[in-house]
């Protein structure tokens, strides 16, 4: 092929790939750029607490921690067992300190109070002219008060900083570090299981979905971020801690990928099957985390021809087409210029059975006596190893295939 | 004669009570051993308790893929594949009763997950019966698999937990699957015990039904050789209710059960009945452990799995990985060697294993852009023979790759880009990758795109270098609570092909109880 037409073969490629170089950026750019919409998928902490619609002015600035008691107005957080429990004070506990003259006319009346007076506290109204109800979406945690003020643990401890802002927010409420000061994990400590605090299901599971998102673990569970080179590393997560994997996953959600039937797009990317050869062999995606069938390939290789045992292989036959190449392997002429198989065969043999079976090798790696040609596949010092008489012990079955019963070599290995 | 209603009734009822107790005695003949069965699990397990309630799902996805393969005479085949995945769910079967020592209740659950996949298309010609189960030589070929279904009951007397049927076990430094029973013990001294017995599935029967197939080890003679019973037991054990650390050991035998005589094994003539119809399989001893340290910032990790039937290191993994502020560094060394079962000549071949290094680096830039960069250094080496005329020098080959990437993880966008690299044994590959997905109306429509531009070199394969691109566009539509579709259309072209269409559906629909599926979640 002459430089000429090699450009003109991958002209399109090349511009393909500019395209992305440039289109994905930008891409990126514009939705970095855009706000989010109504209907915005939340994340995180505003998926546990979804955000509230207030409709009232209150400052906890004015009613300082020094000067009021936080149970002086939430007065059910000593007995509350939920967390979804309405914890706001009601008029009695307003009236307890604003005397009645000083609130307006009507307060605690539905009703139009579309006034100065009303406005001093009542933010939103309708078009009708009356205030629009402030509205608390429950949060969607498991949480006794009653529990933890046993305890005698502070509210500043959970909601510190809230003393000096307006309203109560989302930063004054525990984050999950906060939670793991004392639900550790250590022993003696409290219960440190997922559904301590999150929602559970049937059988036990944490409650990852929401119609406005998915949890997945944050900085708060450093150990377990699911960031970008999570997919590929999961390995060692999912093997020493798979009980707090099912917390949130099945079992068949390994199978989704593990399975080996289902091409996952993330993962071969394109047209893998063109370009699999290089990868598979030096195993650098692992196959057998997926593909644990050894036929999975030996069937796919037979039925695409590239397999010699289909009969109308291009391979099949002498001098047609060679695979492998020149001086691969030769029943003649020893050494490794003339047998370049074997150093691939030690680095993973998992490749050469991809297409051949156990019969290919026994064809040359058998004694003679027992129809082979008698080529040694064993490494230096074999037969008088620990590891060659332990096999022999345990299961001679492997060694019987090359060497039948009554080999002598058989008996140095005993 | 024209019959009045009371007469057709009185007769058809009288044929109805001649009928009806030779029906019921047949129909209690066959579902006698069943329920006898569940009569027993239910009883033994729950001590004679009462089910109280119970939460069940059932979960269905079929998924359907057409493309082509190029075989090696640069012909294609036709490649369609429907798989079905039915998954079911019996939830919380005995009743919800707290302890009062604050230990969690003893619980029953059932889960099952089965599939049906079939081929049909110019592919499935040359169907080989020796390499996959019974089927036409070519055509249709449905192969029906029942992956796990078991019964767990858990905190029995608050400290066993207790598992029957089939299952797969995922464990640190093991991974397969089996039919038989799995007991816990849970001790107050931090330390739990564990057994297991059964039957090792081999995948090899001509059922999937009676031998699932994904939990196979790797690489093995003709299958017929390995047909036969594989019973099993395990031991560990392990720390429990330590979040800082974790250790692991364990132990595990398979043997292997085959019929001496059968002519068809490929043993050499002169072995008669010589044969050994029982011998080890399998017989791994393996340990794991990680601890983390500084708020679960720092963590060390490691573990050996040794194999016992051929006397060597089947694996070996050793890392640490740090978090600190946005940044996470990860380094890990890992020590492979190929692994195969028992019967396989390649135990006594001179395999070597290969040495790994790789370190990861992960930055969040912010709580939404997140990138990374990896550098992997894997090494293989060649090794020499023992035959005196074989004086090869011991050759090392390196594989050297790396990467970087960048994810975008937004409220209704989300987006990729990867850009990696390979090189060294095995051949050249260099890649870039970029996936875009954009939530229409959030929870209902979601767009994606992805693109692929890839180069590889490979001097040993049918398709030696090239270059190949790739763009698919898809769709996921959420129609219900439970139901929803996906769809997704790529085309593929480069040095050998021009075009490359496939054509992926899924459909996932699943029916469950309330509060097996509260309100709002999505399901599928």
């Amino acid at each position: 092929m002459t430089v000429t037409s090699r450009i003109k073969t991958l002209r399109p490629f090349v511009m393909a790939g500019l395209t992305l170089l440039l289109v994905g950026p930008t891409l990126l750019a514009v939705v970095w750029a855009t706000p989010p919409g109504k209907g915005a998928r939340l994340v995180g902490t505003s998926l546990l607490y979804p955000p509230p619609t207030r409709t009232l002015r209150f400052s906890h600035a004015v009613h300082p921690p020094g000067d009021f008691e936080c149970d002086q107005c939430h007065v059910k957080a000593k007995t509350s067992t939920s967390a979804s429990d309405n914890l706001l004070p009601g008029k009695k506990q307003c009236v307890d300190c604003h005397d009645e003259a000083t609130i307006p006319k009507g307060f605690g009346t539905p009703g139009k109070t579309n006034n100065k007076a009303c406005k001093k506290c009542h933010t939103r109204y309708n078009l009708k002219g009356f205030p629009v109800a402030s509205r608390w979406p429950k949060p969607r945690i498991r949480f006794t008060h009653q529990i933890h003020i046993k305890k005698k643990i502070s509210c500043k401890k959970c909601h510190g900083g809230v003393g000096k802002s307006g309203y109560g927010a989302k930063r004054h409420l525990p984050t999950m570090a906060q939670c793991f000061s004392c639900h550790d994990g250590k022993p003696k400590s409290p219960a440190s299981k997922c559904t301590t605090c999150h929602e559970r299901t049937a059988g036990g599971r944490m409650r990852i979905s929401y119609p406005e998102g998915k949890l997945k673990p944050g900085k708060s569970l450093p150990d377990l971020d699911h960031g970008p080179t999570f997919r590929k590393n999961h390995k060692t997560e999912a093997r020493a801690r798979k009980k707090d994997c099912y917390q949130c996953h099945q079992q068949a959600t390994c199978l989704r990928c593990h399975g080996g039937i289902r091409k996952p797009a993330s993962i071969h990317l394109g047209n893998y099957i063109l370009r699999h050869g290089a990868d598979a062999r030096a195993n650098r995606s692992r196959c057998k985390s997926c593909h644990t069938k050894q036929s999975f390939c030996r069937n796919c290789h037979k039925r695409t021809r590239v397999a010699r045992s289909n009969k109308n292989s291009p391979y099949r036959g002498p001098g047609i087409r060679k695979f492998h190449g020149g001086n691969w392997s030769s029943s003649t002429s020893r050494g490794s210029a003339f047998n370049r198989h074997a150093t691939h065969a030690r680095r993973n043999v998992g490749v050469c059975v991809s297409c051949h079976s156990e019969k290919d090798c026994i064809r040359c790696h058998a004694r003679r006596r027992v129809n082979g040609l008698g080529h040694n596949p064993h490494g230096p010092g074999f037969r008088h190893s620990r590891r060659c008489k332990i096999l022999l012990r345990k299961n001679p079955r492997s060694c019987l295939k090359c060497h039948g019963l009554r080999d002598p070599l058989m008996g140095l290995c005993r | 004669m024209k019959q009045s209603r009371r007469q057709l009734f009185t007769e058809n009822f009288s044929r109805i009570q001649r009928i009806w107790p030779e029906r019921r005695r047949r129909a209690g003949a066959r579902l006698l051993p069943l329920a006898a069965l569940a009569a027993l699990l239910v009883g033994i397990t729950t001590g004679g308790g009462v089910v109280g309630a119970y939460d069940a799902m059932v979960q269905a996805t079929v998924s359907s893929q057409n493309y082509q393969v190029r075989d090696a005479g640069d012909g294609a085949l036709t490649l369609s594949r429907l798989d079905t995945y039915l998954r079911l769910f019996i939830l919380d079967i005995l009743p919800r009763k707290k302890r009062k020592d604050g230990r969690e209740p003893t619980q029953m659950h059932f889960v099952a997950s089965m599939r049906l996949r079939a081929d049909f298309g110019g592919y499935t010609r040359d169907w080989d019966r020796a390499l996959d189960v019974d089927g036409p030589g070519g055509g249709y070929n449905p192969v029906f698999e029942l992956l796990y279904a078991h019964l767990s009951v858990t905190d029995i007397a608050g400290f066993i937990d207790l598992k029957v049927g089939r299952m797969f076990h995922l464990d640190p430094m093991d991974f397969y699957g089996y039919d038989g029973l799995s007991v816990r013990f849970k001790t107050p001294f931090y330390v739990a015990f564990e057994l297991m017995g059964g039957r090792r599935q081999s995948g090899l029967y001509n059922s999937y039904f009676a031998d699932s197939p994904i939990f196979l080890l790797q690489g093995s003679d003709n299958t017929e050789t390995r047909v036969g019973w594989m019973p099993m037991m395990g031991v560990a054990a392990e720390t429990t209710g330590l979040s800082f650390l974790r250790l692991r050991m364990a132990y595990r035998a398979v043997w292997h059960l085959i019929d001496a005589n059968d002519p068809g094994l490929g043993y050499p003539d002169d072995l008669g009945g010589d044969l050994p119809g029982s011998a080890l399989n399998a017989e791994k001893l393996s340990a794991h452990a990680t601890a983390t340290f500084w708020k679960k910032r720092l963590q060390f990790y490691g573990g050996v799995r040794y194999n016992l039937l051929t006397s060597r290191l089947d694996e070996a993994q050793g890392g640490v990985g740090l978090r600190y502020g946005r940044s996470r560094v990860r380094a890990e060394y890992v020590i492979d060697s190929p692994d195969f079962d028992g019967d396989s000549i390649f135990n006594v071949f001179n395999t070597q294993a290969y040495q790994e290094m790789r370190l990861w680096y992960e930055h969040r830039f912010t709580a939404r852009w997140a990138g990374y960069a990896r550098i992997t250094g894997r090494f293989f080496e060649g090794g020499a023979s023992d035959a005196p005329e074989q004086t090869e020098q011991r050759l090392i080959e390196p594989d050297i790759g790396g990467g970087v990437g960048a994810t975008y993880l937004g409220k209704r966008q989300t987006a990729r880009v990867d850009l990696y690299w390979q090189e060294g044994y095995g051949g050249r590959t260099l890649g870039l990758y970029g996936y875009y997905r954009y939530q229409v109306l959030p929870g209902l429509l979601a767009l994606e795109g992805r693109g692929v531009l890839a180069y590889w070199d490979d001097e040993l394969a049918t398709t030696p270098e090239g270059v190949s691109a790739g763009v698919s566009l898809g769709a996921r539509l959420q129609l219900s609570q439970l139901a929803s579709v996906h769809v997704l259309v790529e085309d593929n072209f480069g040095t050998y092909n021009k075009s490359d269409l496939r054509v992926y559906a899924m459909l996932n629909f699943a029916w469950c109880t309330y509060r097996a599926c509260p309100a709002g979640e999505v399901v599928p």
